[in-house]
């Protein structure tokens, strides 16, 4: 009851700085389930991920010299060397896509933090905003000269 | 089953992969993912998640699929039954301090600094200070 008694009594209505209060706890509370999961994973899986206050506990491994891996790409990583035939051999029922979009979806997983720090957004942010990439990208865009029909080989 | 066609530009980023056999593989990926669409049913490429947010008008209509470490940029439409690629921008494959731990902490760090309205749980209640 600390946070009805912490509740400025003074208020003509308590309603807003109620509901100002559950919306934190709300927050807070779905912090240490998403960091109370992501602990039991790696818990149960050997400790080699590690969530770690200093990168917002954003999954990570540490590699010699303290060198940080994150876990998310080190899926992008598996994705890169993932022979998707190979997969699609094994799983003939599904598509290039579904194996696809089965890594994305992997890869946002170990993205999880429970801060829900976006990964992907920041990258976005720090791209957008930087003159000199869209420039790059303007240029290639302009250049209409196609090259090669990837289909068709 | 949508085509997809890469530019001059694109063309010698992905030669650049080359070396790390990343090149055949891109390639092979991009082709099957176009496949997944046709002129009456949007396919993987067309999904909302390739968009940029953030991009200046000019730009608006490029989208760009994370594939694997890099991110290849595109254009087109199932409705055209077609996709080119234009750009592809590459990360490191290896190396203690490559790109992507650099790349990681600054992500974070950009995290850290706008991260104003999460941090706000932590801060002290500001009707209490109000109140002292």
């Amino acid at each position: 009851m600390a946070i009805v008694a912490a509740t400025d009594t003074g208020l003509t209505s308590l309603t807003p700085e109620i509901e100002r209060k559950l919306r934190t706890l709300y927050l807070m509370q779905n912090a240490a389930v998403m960091l109370g999961l992501l602990s039991r994973c790696s818990d149960e899986t050997g400790g080699y991920v590690k969530l770690l206050p200093q990168f917002q506990y954003v999954p990570v491994l540490v590699g010699t010299e303290n060198n940080i891996v994150p876990l998310y790409e080190l899926v992008e990583v598996m994705d890169d060397v993932l022979d998707y035939d190979e997969v699609l051999r094994e799983f003939p029922h599904l598509s290039y896509a579904q194996v696809g979009g089965a890594i994305s979806f992997l890869r946002k997983i170990a993205q999880s933090n429970p801060t829900n720090i976006d990964i992907d957004e920041i990258e976005d942010a720090a791209m957008t905003s930087d003159p000199a990439f869209l420039d790059e990208l303007r240029t290639a865009l302009a250049d209409e000269e196609i090259s090669r029909v990837l289909n068709r080989d | 089953m949508c085509s997809i066609a890469t530019n001059a530009t694109a063309e010698t980023h992905l030669k650049s992969l080359a070396s790390s056999d990343d090149e055949d593989s891109l390639a092979e990926k991009l082709k099957h993912l176009a496949g997944d669409s046709t002129v009456q049913r949007a396919g993987y490429l067309d999904l909302p998640m390739h968009h940029m947010h953030g991009m200046p008008s000019d730009l608006k209509h490029i989208r760009r699929v994370r594939t694997g470490r890099h991110r290849t940029f595109y254009t087109g439409h199932h409705s055209q039954c077609s996709y080119t690629v234009f750009y592809i921008k590459k990360f490191k494959k290896t190396g203690v301090k490559d790109e992507l731990d650099k790349t990681f902490h600054r992500l974070l760090k950009g995290a850290v600094n706008d991260r104003g309205e999460g941090r706000t749980i932590r801060r002290p209640d500001p009707s209490s200070e109000e109140q002292s």
